[in-house]
């Protein structure tokens, strides 16, 4: 009789192991983004957001497309390539230029031309998706993300841009809250060239990460670590105090704990990016009960 | 240009044969020609719409539609200069006290008169007054050792105490050398004395335009 071998699901601990440094980036990309999606809700740019995070995704396709076409149809979309990084963060460049016109053009309903843009940049994505040889696989890629297809490399080099635009955030944040209090308070942009400088350095970061995670983790990510912590945090805070930290802390930790969640959960069979997602919501309450405890533990210590 | 010995006499701001124009083309008041100097006090004056906060935004850079020219002397960059706008969208997103708005402003924590009381500081900006809200402003700009302060309806909202103590900032800043220039509705008739008496105080009167009449209207810029 011949022995029939019977493959066994890996351990959870094992497969921690073998995707380690893209759960690394995932949770360091989290907590950068968390801390620019802050800022840019500050300024009331998310619908902007959400239109230059899906042209950095064209940008991304396109770029995985044509190297598809230039290798040969069966060349895997996802060899490592910066490539791909860079063509997102060229497209994003675009739409950042070209939505900040509308803004300054004050037309009425703004968001209603965000959401067309949207819709068209969408539309193109899977019309490059459904031409491009090779890239079937990606049509879930795009929006949910593939945690198992980036390679060391490439994790370990989100990592660093994560590392450096995260502390990048944390070193200026009160420079960049006076911008955007000033923006959104009285129309006055900065007008010192630090400032200017600073700023601009913000958005290119910005555009930059975006398309980073974008590529690697999706365009589901991407948005659900700018914005769903900070939506959540700015509610139950009444000062500045101590709210940066939390949002970094409740993304990352969400991130951490949503990828956990969906090695262990079953059979394993939640999908990974959209269960990080979830958590972090989770883990904004987390944070915020854990933070009122500690401060009720000090006043009563302090009595 | 070059600073004299009597920091009285350095010319901080020059306007020759300053326009304002719409957006259309349409200029909003006639030429504005003025110096400001160190120690002086300037008052922009007129009905609301002829173009006073405007033209405040066109000595920062950010209105322009214009003919003529400014001379600014003094730089952004070296925190020089202050400006105070007139407020806007009373929320902000992020979770602000009028304290964090004090201390969002820049250059070095200079003593003031705390036209914003501390026991005020841990009040929500979304949630505060009008003159709350004010208060904060004033404080956070004058807590900076500018040389220039542009004021934008400071007195807007305030009440007798607090309007006081901005006098008395302006009037410090005057002695160390720094100029303003105000928007205002009939403030040169409210200033202080001691302010008067020591300080070169100028008014520009803008007359609004009858949008009806082809003819432009009367700017005086006149020395009390």
């Amino acid at each position: 009789m011949t022995p029939v071998f019977k493959l066994s699901r890996p351990r959870v601990s094992e497969l921690i192991w073998i995707y380690k440094w893209s759960v690394v980036a995932a949770v360091i990309v989290s907590a950068a983004l968390a801390l620019i999606g802050t800022q840019l809700a500050a300024r009331q740019q998310a619908m902007q957001t959400l239109v230059v995070s899906q042209s950095a995704s064209l940008g991304v396709i396109s770029a995985l497309g044509l190297l598809a076409a230039l290798h040969g149809e069966h060349t895997h979309p996802h060899e490592p390539s910066l490539w791909p990084t860079m063509s997102g963060f060229l497209f994003a460049l675009v739409m950042g230029l070209i939505s900040q016109r509308l803004i300054r053009t004050k037309w009425p309903s703004r968001n209603t031309y965000f959401i067309a843009l949207f819709c068209m940049l969408m539309s193109l994505n899977a019309c490059v998706i459904a031409i491009s040889p090779g890239l079937e696989a990606h049509t879930s890629a795009a929006y949910f993300g593939d945690l198992a297809v980036s390679s060391e490399t490439e994790a370990q080099l989100l990592s660093v841009l994560g590392l450096a635009v995260g502390v990048g955030m944390i070193w200026a944040w009160k420079r960049l809250t006076a911008i955007s209090f000033n923006l959104m308070s009285f129309e006055l942009p900065p007008l010192r060239r630090r400032d200017q400088q600073v700023d601009l350095a913000m958005n290119l970061a910005s555009f930059i990460l975006i398309a980073g995670a974008v590529q690697f983790l999706g365009l589901l990510f991407t948005l659900a670590s700018l914005f769903l912590v900070p939506v959540i945090l700015v509610r139950w805070h009444r000062s500045l105090r101590g709210l940066a930290w939390r949002i970094l802390l409740a993304t990352a930790g969400g991130a951490g704990l949503g990828f956990l969640t969906s090695l262990s959960w079953g059979d394993g069979s939640l999908p990974t990016v959209p269960t990080m997602a979830l958590m972090m919501p989770a883990s904004a309450v987390l944070v915020y009960g854990l933070g009122r405890l500690v401060s009720g533990t000090r006043t009563g210590a302090a009595r | 240009m070059t600073e004299s010995a009597d920091p009285r006499s350095a010319l901080h701001l020059r306007m020759t044969d300053f326009r304002l124009r719409r957006p259309d083309g349409r200029p909003m008041f006639d030429e504005i020609s003025a110096d400001l100097n160190s120690g002086e006090l300037m008052i922009v004056q007129g009905p609301n719409g002829v173009g006073k906060s405007t033209l405040l935004r066109a000595i920062l850079g950010l209105w322009r539609q214009s003919s003529g020219r400014i001379e600014l002397t003094l730089s952004f960059d070296d925190e020089d200069v202050s400006y105070l706008p007139q407020q806007g969208q009373l929320q902000f997103f992020l979770p602000l006290t009028l304290g964090e708005v004090v201390e969002l402003g820049e250059g070095e924590s200079r003593h003031t008169q705390e036209i914003l009381k501390p026991d005020m500081w841990d009040v929500q900006w979304d949630s505060a007054s009008g003159g709350e809200r004010q208060k904060a402003l004033l404080t956070r700009l004058f807590r900076s050792s500018s040389r220039l302060f542009l004021l934008d309806e400071p007195f807007n909202h305030l009440d007798h105490e607090s309007t006081q103590a901005l006098w008395s900032e302006i009037l410090a800043s005057l002695g160390r050398g720094a100029s303003v220039l105000l928007v205002a509705h009939g403030e040169e008739h409210r200033i202080p004395v001691s302010l008067r008496e020591n300080f070169p105080v100028k008014v520009i009167r803008l007359r609004g335009r009858n949008l009806n009449d082809t003819s432009l209207q009367i700017v005086e810029a006149s020395r009390e």
